[in-house]
């Protein structure tokens, strides 16, 4: 188990707060015993002095009051003084009887000897009124004092008296002893009291001299760890990466300490990641500026093209709309073909009807032919037979009859010419027939050609309309890829800086640092520009080059560096600059 | 045309340069009556069969109101018989026999002509190898490189049946 500030204050706490509580519990029990001592005193001791008073007090009274009625003149006035005395001795005798509650033996012997002589006080008293009584009225009857009229004012001096005086002695006594018991008491608090001042007084001492022990063992603790832990973070506001906190002790600071120095390490990680980063923005950016300059020229190409593809769609757009034209023509001259066409076939119908009958009336010429041919060979036999008579008219005979074999072959050829000119014409009928349909579906092609040939009109015309707007984003992809360039060399500038900016922090011991190192305890004083020759000395163009306008900042703006650096393109123009084109 | 000898006509053969005959056409063979023994050509007509008859005996026409027999020499040749066609004629002949003139008719598929037949192209029919009969020959001309066969009418209608004798002889 680690023993932690935690721990240790726990622990410290602890005692300081248990010897504070048993102080507290020490003179709590003190002031609580004080507390019903007094409350004796008070309830008991002080009240039997008081009673003690009251009785002596009463016991005056009566005997005052016994001397006035001695004195007194009238009866009334005598049973007056009679009544006070008899209520002051009933007095007397309620603080006797109050007293003897819880007495003490010795109180106990005082009061009884009080009670005794109040009894004889009393009789003595009784006797003293009769007394008066009498001399009243013997005075009555003699008119005179001198004579006998003193024998009460006798009993007083004589009996009651002494009574009375024995009574206050006692009563004196009584009070001495009560007064002595509230002394004793007074003396055993004050005894208990100093007792109990001696043990809080110790208890005290001891909570403070541990509350101090432990409190400067756990702030020297502390303070040891926090001063590594300060002089870590110095070091790294510095730009010192490579700085390690030696704190091995195992509670809250070490590990403190083993967080801060993970978070060197990683930190270190980081930055060379974010170098090796830049670098790689730095030469992407280049990369990113040439192809952003290419994209441009392309979409400038590509926007040209889109114009050449534009006067093409519209010159197609006419060439369609002409061909929409002739398709409709054409619709009209074939539907005219359909009906020639049809009305060919009924003329080529009735030329086969007339050929037919041609042939008809060629078979009587035939059959005319011959018979004229018989005739002529029955001719030429008789000719024959006629011998030598019959020689002129065989030779008649048989030039009649070629000519009929003539007229026979002429009729014959014709019969088989018209049957071929009836067959072609049939067939010529039968495909114009057939042609009729064709060439009104033809004319419906055509005309469905025609209302194609309308959409594609249409068709171009959008897609003449998309190509000029292709045409002007792309001359607007043009402008962009000319800002996109622009805007990557500032980036490539920028991944510069960063880098610069990032050269603050050493990560490797053995890398360039040509910072003195500054005495720790005073990081403030240590300007952000004394960083310069660690920047200075990697050889970086573009870190030269904006080197003014890094330094050109307000120290109220490097704080907002983290949102990014204020750039002045404008300034730390050199001899590189004239290489790269201006946008 | 050599001049032709009027005297003995029905012999035909005369001592004259030329046979005049009627030339016609029976199968594939051209044949040639004396023209002297026909009568006339009639055109086809329909015959009216006579039972009973000769086989080759087709049947009776009316020429000019006297009934004509008629014959079918292809029978009596033993040659195919064929229907007839539009060239078919019926040629009438007058024949002799028993003393007395009397007319036949002859079925032919075609007549071609009345010609005459130089003597000199004449020939004797020979003795074998022939499908005819040579008694019904009675002589072989040539014409225009076709042999034309000159029938002997006699002697054709003066046997009994077709082929007749032919086959009674083996």
């Amino acid at each position: 188990m680690r023993f932690t500030i935690k721990a240790k204050l726990a622990v410290g706490f602890g005692l300081v707060v248990v010897l504070a509580v048993g102080a507290a519990a020490i003179g709590l029990r003190s002031l609580s015993q004080s507390n019903d001592m007094i409350r004796d005193m008070v309830e008991n001791d002080m009240v039997k002095v008081q009673t003690v008073g009251q009785a002596d007090a009463a016991s005056e009274a009566a005997g005052r009051h016994l001397l006035n009625l001695i004195l007194a003149t009238d009866s009334t006035e005598r049973n007056g003084y009679w009544a006070a005395v008899e209520e002051q001795m009933g007095i007397l005798s309620a603080s006797l009887t109050k007293l003897r509650g819880n007495a003490t033996a010795q109180e106990q012997a005082l009061i009884e000897g009080i009670e005794r002589n109040l009894a004889e006080y009393a009789r003595g008293a009784e006797k003293a009124r009769q007394a008066a009584q009498r001399d009243a009225e013997a005075r009555a009857f003699a008119m005179t004092q001198q004579n006998g009229a003193n024998r009460a004012f006798q009993i007083i001096v004589d009996e009651v008296r002494p009574v009375r005086t024995a009574l206050n002695e006692q009563l004196r006594q009584l009070i001495a002893l009560e007064e002595a018991n509230l002394a004793a008491k007074v003396a055993a608090n004050d005894r208990a009291l100093s007792t109990a001042w001696s043990v809080m007084l110790a208890f005290m001492a001891a909570t403070a001299l541990i509350g101090l022990a432990v409190a400067l063992w756990v702030s020297l603790g502390i303070a040891r760890g926090l001063n590594q832990a300060a002089g870590l973070a110095q070091r790294v506001a510095e730009g010192d990466l490579t700085a390690r906190a030696e704190y091995r002790n195992a509670d809250e600071i070490g590990e403190l300490m083993g967080h801060l120095n993970t978070m060197v390490l990683r930190l270190r990680d980081v930055v060379g990641e974010v170098l090796s980063a830049s670098s790689n923005v730095a030469a992407g950016s280049q990369q990113l500026s040439a192809s952003a300059q290419q994209l441009s020229n392309g979409a400038t190409e590509q926007a040209s093209a889109a114009e050449e593809a534009s006067s093409s769609m519209e010159e197609m757009s006419a060439n369609i709309r002409q061909s929409a034209e002739n398709a409709a023509e054409t619709e009209k001259i074939a539907a005219r073909s359909a009906d020639d066409a049809e009305q060919s076939g009924k003329a080529v119908t009735e030329a086969v009807n007339a050929m037919k009958s041609i042939a008809d009336k060629i078979t009587i010429v035939q059959e005319i032919a011959r018979q004229t041919d018989l005739l002529a060979l029955n001719a030429a036999i008789e000719a024959a037979r006629a011998g030598e008579h019959g020689k002129g008219f065989a030779v008649v005979a048989s030039e009649v009859r070629k000519l009929a074999e003539r007229s026979q072959a002429a009729a014959a050829e014709i019969i088989t010419l018209t049957g071929d000119s009836v067959t072609v014409s049939e067939q010529a009928g039968q495909m114009l027939s057939k042609l009729v349909p064709d060439i009104r579906r033809t004319a419906q092609l055509v005309e469905e050609i025609s209302a194609a040939s309308r959409e594609q009109t249409i068709g171009a015309e959008q897609i003449n309309t998309a190509i000029q707007q292709l045409d002007q984003v792309t001359q607007q992809n043009a402008s962009a890829g000319e800002q996109m360039s622009a805007t990557s060399e500032e980036l490539a500038a920028q991944a510069e800086q960063l880098q610069a900016a990032i050269a603050f922090f050493r990560t490797e011991e053995d890398k360039a640092w040509s910072a003195p190192a500054l005495p720790r305890g005073e990081p403030q004083a240590r300007p952000v520009a004394s960083s310069r020759p660690g920047r200075a000395a990697r050889p970086s163009k573009g870190v030269k080059s904006l080197e003014p306008a890094f330094l050109g900042i307000p120290p109220a703006r490097k704080n907002g560096s983290a949102q990014g650096f204020a750039l002045v393109m404008e300034d730390g123009r050199d001899d590189e600059d004239a290489r790269f084109e201006r946008y | 045309m050599t001049k032709m000898p009027d005297s003995n006509v029905t012999d035909g053969r005369t001592d004259g340069c030329a046979l005049q005959v009627l030339t016609l056409g029976l199968g594939g063979e051209i044949f040639a009556l004396e023209s002297a023994q026909v009568r006339e050509v009639l055109d086809m007509v329909e015959l009216t069969e006579v039972p009973g008859a000769r086989s080759f005996v087709k049947g009776l026409v009316n020429v000019r109101g006297k009934v004509v027999p008629v014959v079918d020499l292809k029978t009596k040749f033993d040659m195919p018989a064929l229907p007839p066609t539009e060239d078919s004629r019926i040629v009438v002949i007058e024949v002799s026999r028993n003393g007395e003139d009397s007319m036949v008719g002859v079925l032919t598929d075609r007549v071609l002509e009345v010609t005459e037949l130089p003597q000199a192209t004449l020939e004797d029919v020979p003795r074998v190898g022939m499908t005819w009969q040579p008694d019904f020959i009675r002589a072989i001309g040539k014409r225009d490189g076709d042999f034309v066969i000159v029938m002997d009418i006699a002697a054709i209608f003066s046997s009994e049946g077709p082929g007749g004798r032919r086959k009674t002889q083996p």
